[in-house]
């Protein structure tokens, strides 16, 4: 157990927000263009040229912003659902979600091309009504005698997934050139190419979402006791499963809809945030958030330093990198 | 109870006759219809004459000779070598989710042929060929290796876990490849193609591969059938149990990996299959294996049909993987949900 929860956890949260900081710092200086922090910093308070303002205001800036939401939006999302199914493989991936996300976006674009290319509003919608109704199913086909049973949950959710994915592909055959350029951009996570009037579609879910989330936390204790437990501490179990999962599930649907079906992130940052801050929800969600946000700017900051002249996603340097920490976690874990 | 018990250890001689029968016709209703129909029906007179008195002038001729034949021996090729393997694979890990799909062949094949294409251009067919089925090894072998490494051994969640893993780590780093040599989507299109425009050179290469494959998994099925007992019991009958599983694995790696090189990764032929054929059939090896070869083609041969049908209603070519997967999930989905599965200990 920890020992004084309240002073070292404040703590471990400021390490990390010093870190994602200095990750941000980093990645607005590096770049294709060289420029120097003190360009950077000038620009940043409105006196850079014009070059620089558009390199830093309307590329770096847009993609950092978008990195930090979407890092920390799946991050949390994942920690939630690893809660939930009281499983520390649950995750959006495990779970279908990402790959439901996915197919309702694709759904969308196929059927409402004009609609979407007019209101990119209603991407979020679509991949949330996709996640949503794969989740449901999942859960229904989990759900056996009044339980949920956490082995059962993530096998059916890689059934649903490999499913999703087959009919994401067959959706794929039928799109125009373009669309399916940008359908195959999404698979890849490419987080490059966004304005600002996109991340303004995406920011009010994450901001709301997160801290909702957050605010929970003490839920997320209890439930980790055990059904049986938290139903004798007084939670309305299912009620507030529901809740949370529901939330969860809207919040990576959102993120996945404007960044594109980044791999295994939900997955390993709440790991990493339990190794670092321990199993108390409090503490454990913004650590999650924030380490799902530095481990997203770090990997698209790499993969733009080290395939220079390719636009690299960030989205298949997460997917192997935490490929190869999930394979690590499912040989070091029991049960 | 001992009833169904011996049923399912061995079915009578008449279902086995009957199961036979019903197979044969099946198969020989799919390959005929695979000659028959497509994106144009062609008549059966059209399609006899096209085989006994074949005219190279005529297009409909070279159609069902040069198109539709090859593609057809190529689906009853892929689909038994996909079901045979599985069948293996089933049998010596004792996991009821155990397949080529599953156990990360398919994504590894897939790997080593983009890396193929990309390094190694000027490699020719049947080199193209040998990539993949190291690449299936090196998939098995990580799925495998992992999955065994960790310590609560390789239940059935774990290896779906670790082949869900493995897949998309593959898949990733092929997708890393394909945008960092600016491949375009010809290449996943590829890969989608199933056995789509496979000619008669392709299955001259690689039927004696999966032949050989074949012969191999029926010689040693005795053995696999006293290994699907127990490692212990197996030793204890007197069995060399390493010799039986390295042959068994080099004979599910053949397959798998020329099934692959053929058509693409095709997913859970080889979970489904093996599973009706010891529904139908009993336990017994000797019999699970070829029957399985048999029913392994005619769902392959069925479902390229129903994809190459669904082309004209949906106006795109309908990849067969798709039509698998439309088949398997459920399939998948009823095994992880069967009521042994439920307590913590079959299934965790």
């Amino acid at each position: 157990m920890n020992r004084h929860p309240r002073t070292n956890s404040a703590w471990i949260l400021l390490a990390l927000l010093l870190l994602l900081l200095a990750t941000a710092a980093a990645t607005l200086v590096l770049g294709s263009t060289r420029l120097s922090a003190t360009e950077v910093l000038a620009t940043l308070v409105g006196r850079g040229d014009e070059m620089q303002n558009i390199i830093i205001l309307q590329m770096r800036l847009p993609r950092l912003a978008l990195a930090i939401l979407l890092g920390a939006g799946l991050a949390t999302a994942g920690a939630v659902m690893q809660g939930i199914a009281r499983n520390d493989l649950a995750s959006p991936d495990t779970l279908g979600v990402n790959a439901g996300s996915g197919l309702g976006l694709m759904f969308l674009l196929l059927v409402f091309p004009t609609a979407v290319a007019r209101s990119p509003l209603l991407m979020p919608l679509g991949a949330m009504a996709g996640a949503m109704g794969i989740v449901a199913v999942v859960f229904a086909l989990a759900y056996r005698q009044g339980s949920v049973l956490p082995a059962r949950l993530l096998l059916v959710g890689i059934a649903l997934g490999f499913a999703a994915h087959a009919a994401m592909f067959f959706l794929a055959f039928r799109m125009s050139f373009s669309t399916y350029n940008y359908a195959l951009s999404w698979m890849s996570g490419n987080l490059s190419g966004n304005d600002w009037k996109t991340i303004f579609f995406l920011l009010p879910w994450p901001l709301v979402l997160i801290p909702l989330l957050c605010s929970r936390a003490r839920i997320l204790d209890v439930l980790s006791l055990g059904d049986y437990l938290a139903k004798g501490l007084g939670v309305a179990v299912e009620r507030e499963r529901l809740m949370l999962m529901t939330t969860a599930v809207i919040l990576t649907a959102a993120c996945t809809s404007i960044g594109g079906h980044i791999g295994f992130l939900g997955l390993i940052a709440p790991h990493i945030a339990r190794r670092v801050a321990g199993r108390h929800y409090s503490v454990l969600l913004p650590a999650a958030a924030l380490i799902g946000a530095i481990l997203l700017l770090l990997a698209d900051g790499l993969a733009r330093q080290l395939f220079t002249p390719v636009e690299m996603p960030a989205g298949v340097l997460v997917s192997v990198l935490g490929g190869v920490y999930f394979l690590y976690l499912l040989a070091t874990t029991k049960g | 109870m001992q009833n169904k018990a011996v049923h399912q250890l061995a079915a009578t001689p008449s279902t086995r006759t009957l199961v036979a029968l019903g197979a044969f016709l099946l198969l020989a209703l799919g390959l005929l219809a695979s000659l028959l129909l497509g994106e144009r029906p062609i008549a059966p007179s059209t399609v006899f004459d096209a085989l006994f008195h074949y005219e190279a002038a005529s297009t409909t001729h070279t159609i069902v000779r040069d198109w539709r034949l090859p593609r057809a021996l190529a689906d009853v090729l892929v689909g038994a070598s996909l079901a045979v393997a599985g069948a293996i694979m089933q049998a010596i890990t004792r996991n009821p989710l155990a397949s080529p799909g599953i156990m990360g062949l398919n994504s590894g094949a897939s790997f080593a042929a983009i890396v193929a294409i990309i390094f190694l251009p000027d490699s020719t067919r049947s080199q193209l060929m040998l990539l993949s089925i190291l690449g299936a090894a090196f998939g098995a072998a990580l799925v495998y290796g992992l999955g065994s490494l960790s310590r609560g051994g390789l239940t059935p969640v774990r290896l779906a876990l670790t082949g869900m893993a493995v897949s998309a780590l593959l898949g990733a780093m092929s997708n890393g490849l394909t945008i960092y040599y600016q491949l375009g989507q010809d290449l996943m299109l590829w890969f989608a193609r199933g056995t789509e425009g496979v000619g008669w050179r392709d299955v001259a290469m690689i039927s004696p591969l999966i032949c050989i494959g074949l012969i191999t998994a029926v010689s040693l099925a005795p053995s696999l059938g006293v290994l699907s007992l127990g490692d212990q019991v197996a030793r204890g009958l007197g069995q060399r149990t390493r010799a039986t599983k390295f042959i068994a694995a080099v004979a599910v790696l053949v397959l798998a990996g020329s099934a692959v090189s053929l058509a693409g990764p095709v997913g859970f032929v080889g979970l489904v299959v093996p599973h009706l054929v010891r529904y139908l059939v009993g336990l017994n090896q000797r019999v699970v294996i070829p029957v399985s070869a048999v029913f392994g083609s005619i769902l392959m041969l069925y479902a390229d049909l129903l994809a190459r049908l669904s082309t004209t209603p949906f106006k795109t070519p309908v990849p067969v993987g798709v039509v698998t997967a439309l088949l398997g999930v459920p399939f998948f989905l009823y095994l992880a949900c069967r009521r042994h599965s439920n307590s913590r200990e079959g299934c965790v």
